[in-house]
Order: structure tokens, then C-alpha cells, then sequence
């Protein structure tokens, strides 16, 4: 378990910006999930994204709420060793 | 709550970012060339703006005030264009370039900084020479600019639109 500082307005309302979550290492990160990842193009910046689908083990992270987030449009699948946890976060938010 | 605030406590944080890993803004090369090409013609006309020579020119305070009310507008436009200038090329410098461009434009600072000293010396310069180098450092800037992008075809949109300033 660790704790995600969210910073950003791009998750939005799932996750605001400033707020603490608890986040898990364990587990599977699957298709759908609120991922804690490293940015392939830059791996000392931590993102906290949804995953989109997941292809022979890398991850495409999903445009978010708004529409000047960014994604694996920008930074290209992310590999499961970058995966970091995922941040639990109720489906009903993503409705 | 005081509970909660002890369990996150004990536990590792990290910053994570939910934000955009590129500009969220609009970022444009064109309101730079703009004021470079505004600063280019005020010192254009500057040069042709004649002062009032003749004993009798000399001597006509409508001529006189005229010659620098006209002069006086100029250099302050230019020294406003100038300053405008600047300002534009230090918002892409700082906003929408990344580190990552730097690994394609490695010599991106030194281009960014020594176009904002040429923004300086046509401030404190009337110089065609100066206005031109300025507008030509925007240029090469818009380049880049348009490569970091991935649309260098917008380089020459750009080239048509802002040539044809005067």
C-alpha cells in the first residue's frame, strides 16, 4: 500500500487534484482501473491514469475526463514494469 | 479521522500526475514574428522619417513637433513590439517546450536566449540589421516550434501567412 498525491485536474471528479489516496501494489491492474504508472518518456514523473485496454503486456492508457489530458497517444503503452499500483476508485465514478 | 491521518502517515506518498505531459494551452509561433515584423518596420520608417533641416523647416514649430511626434510614435512601438516579442518567445520557451525537445534541439536554449537578447538590442538599437536578425532567430524558432509538434508542413502556412505582414 502507498499513498497518491493527485495532482492535476485531468482525473476529475474521479480524483481531485490536491487530494490523498490510498493506492495498492498488489494485484493485477486490469482494463478499467485508475493506474499509478511511471511515463515511459519520462521515468522519474509518476502519472495516475485509466487503463484502456492492455496488450501483450503493456498498457494503453485511456484519454481522461477532459479533454486536454493526456494518454498513451502522447506517451506510447506503458510497460507493466512501469505500472506502479492502482488507485481503488468506485466504478459508479466513471458513470 | 485523527486514525485515518495516522494510517496515511506510516504509509509511502508519492506525487502522481493527472495532468497533461503536454501544453494544455495554445501555443503559437505567429504574434512573435508579428511584433519582430512590427519592429522591422518601424525601423524602416524611422529611416525615412526626415528630420527638419532647413533654417526655415527649423523654424516651424508645427514642422518641428510633427517630426517628433511622428518619431517618438515609432520608437515607442517598437520599443513596445520589441518587448512583446520577447514575451511571446518566453512563453514558448518555458511553457510548451519540454526536457524532451531538448534531446532533438539540443541547442533550444541558447537559440531561445540569444533571440530574447536580439528582443534587448532592438530595444535599445535602431538597426534594419538588428530588426532582420530577429526576425529571422522567430523564424527558426517557429521551426522548431512546428517540428516539436510533428507538423513541420505548418512551418510553411506560417512562412505565407506572416511574410506577406507588410
Amino acid at each position: 500500500m502507498f499513498v497518491v498525491c493527485v495532482e492535476g485536474e485531468s482525473m476529475w471528479p474521479v480524483l481531485v487534484p490536491g487530494r490523498r489516496y490510498l493506492a495498492s501494489a498488489l494485484g493485477v491492474v486490469r482494463v478499467g482501473d485508475c493506474a499509478v504508472f511511471r511515463n515511459p518518456k519520462e521515468t522519474s514523473r509518476v502519472f495516475v491514469k485509466k487503463v484502456a485496454a492492455v496488450y501483450h503486456g503493456d498498457y494503453c492508457i485511456m484519454e481522461s475526463a477532459v479533454s486536454w489530458g493526456s494518454s498513451s497517444k502522447d506517451f506510447g503503452p506503458v510497460p507493466r514494469d512501469h505500472i506502479l499500483g492502482k488507485v481503488p476508485v468506485p466504478h459508479l465514478f466513471w458513470t | 479521522m485523527g486514525l485515518k491521518k495516522s494510517f496515511f502517515a506510516i504509509l509511502h506518498e508519492i506525487a502522481a500526475e493527472a495532468h497533461c505531459d503536454i501544453p494544455c494551452g495554445i501555443y503559437e509561433p505567429t504574434p512573435a514574428k508579428i511584433a519582430a515584423m512590427t519592429v522591422l518596420r518601424m525601423v524602416l520608417q524611422m529611416s525615412e522619417l526626415r528630420a527638419p533641416m532647413t533654417a526655415a523647416a527649423m523654424g516651424d514649430g508645427v514642422a518641428v513637433s510633427a517630426f517628433a511626434q511622428g518619431m517618438a510614435r515609432r520608437i515607442a512601438v517598437k520599443e513596445q513590439h520589441a518587448e512583446m516579442c520577447k514575451k511571446e518567445l518566453l512563453i514558448l520557451w518555458t511553457d510548451f517546450f519540454k526536457p524532451e525537445h531538448l534531446e532533438k534541439f539540443p541547442a533550444l536554449h541558447d537559440i531561445f536566449w540569444k533571440a530574447a537578447k536580439l528582443c534587448s538590442a532592438n530595444k535599445q538599437e535602431v538597426s534594419e540589421e538588428r530588426a532582420r536578425e530577429l526576425v529571422a532567430a522567430v523564424d527558426n524558432i517557429a521551426k522548431i516550434f512546428y517540428e516539436a509538434k510533428g507538423i513541420p508542413e505548418r512551418y510553411d502556412a506560417y512562412q505565407e501567412l506572416t511574410k506577406k505582414l507588410f
